[in-house]
């Protein structure tokens, strides 16, 4: 099986099979990234545009660096760019709706919890909730994070450790950057 | 000092979570024999299991199949390459027969009349000059004057396929945002 390095040189070629393979590769992770960056609605958008953008900016890619981190920068990058960072309430309700539980007869204390932590990564200031996602949803390393972000990698750490902090309940000025 | 080691283990604790692993057999047994540590334990694996289970939002069939499309199209439409994102600037934009057809609808609807009052125009400037005016100049004149108006409608009819182009990029530009 081709890299997604070794595919995106033949996009690079102009290979439509070769984007396909990368998109199927590509199109959950890089959806489930959006919805919890942005919500459900400007997700589809940044999902559109994130591909055109890949497409567009092909030849600027570097094969020596990885496909994903350079996807999720530019994922990144529109999520910051396009102000449509959606209140966390709103994406909350939309949390709710996408575990079909805004019938509150239906909540359970494990789909509390799951809400409630759901929740928090909706209201955590994007500088940490972006990395927290590329962290732990992605299982990007810091290395990559920081290369996806454009921060030093000790900034990367110390804003994991505020966003966990932050999702146990405590106080982010607690524990600094 | 147990306290130092105690921050230690948690810093641990957090990136063990972060990396989806389980804690070092060293961490575990101090969390065990720590009660400050065994609830900072306990309290991130509720996080871990919360974030486990999350659900991982799927692409809309739909959005997913409109996303490849506009990108394959544009992969195979804009060769070569453009070095820096931007709108749709090489080769023919998806909406732009729509738009042309469009266009020239409402740009030909009006021919007949403009062509009729041109008609009339130069039959009664034929009629007041004709006392006044040597026939030859006259011939002249209405030559120059149906000259300058077919150079006018070529103008028009031939920038039609250029703005067209720019608002079916428009167009595309809007969608994809």
């Amino acid at each position: 099986m081709d890299s997604d390095e070794a595919l995106m040189r033949r996009v690079q070629s102009g290979e439509t099979p070769a984007f396909t393979e990368l998109f199927t590769r590509y199109r959950s992770r890089l959806y489930g990234f959006l919805v919890r960056r942005v919500g459900d609605s400007a997700a589809d958008d940044l999902f559109q545009e994130t591909w055109l953008r890949v497409v567009r900016a092909r030849e600027r890619f570097d094969p020596g660096r990885r496909f994903s981190t350079w996807l999720f920068q530019i994922a990144n990058n529109l999520c910051r760019d396009s102000g449509r960072r959606r209140a966390a309430k709103g994406r909350a309700e939309d949390a709710m709706r996408e575990m079909g539980c805004s019938d509150p007869r239906l909540r359970t204390p494990a789909l509390d919890l799951r809400l409630d932590v759901q929740r928090r990564i909706a209201e955590l200031p994007g500088r940490l909730q972006e990395v927290l996602l590329l962290r732990y949803f992605e299982q990007m390393t810091e290395t990559e994070i920081a290369e996806a972000v454009g921060i030093p990698a000790g900034t990367v750490k110390s804003r994991l450790h505020a966003a966990i902090h932050t999702l146990r309940g405590r106080d982010e000025a607690d524990h600094g950057e | 000092m147990a306290s130092e080691r105690c921050a230690e283990v948690e810093v641990r604790l957090v990136e063990a979570l972060l990396a989806r692993r389980e804690p070092s057999e060293a961490d575990r047994a101090h969390t065990r024999d720590c009660v400050a540590c065994a609830a900072a334990h306990d309290e991130l694996e509720g996080l871990r299991l919360a974030l486990g289970a999350l659900p991982a939002p799927e692409p809309p069939r739909e959005l997913a199949s409109g996303a490849w499309r506009r990108a394959a199209l544009e992969l195979r439409g804009a060769l070569p390459a453009r070095s820096a994102p931007g709108p749709l600037r090489h080769g023919v934009a998806e909406g732009f027969p729509r738009e042309l057809a469009r266009l020239l609808a409402v740009a030909l609807a009006p021919l007949p009349l403009v062509v009729l009052w041109n008609a009339a125009l130069l039959a009664v400037g034929d009629r007041l000059l004709a006392g006044l005016v040597p026939a030859p100049l006259l011939s002249a004149l209405a030559a120059a004057y149906v000259l300058s108006a077919a150079a006018w409608l070529s103008l028009l009819y031939g920038s039609l396929p250029f703005v067209a182009q720019r608002r079916a990029e428009r167009r595309d530009e809007e969608v994809s945002r």
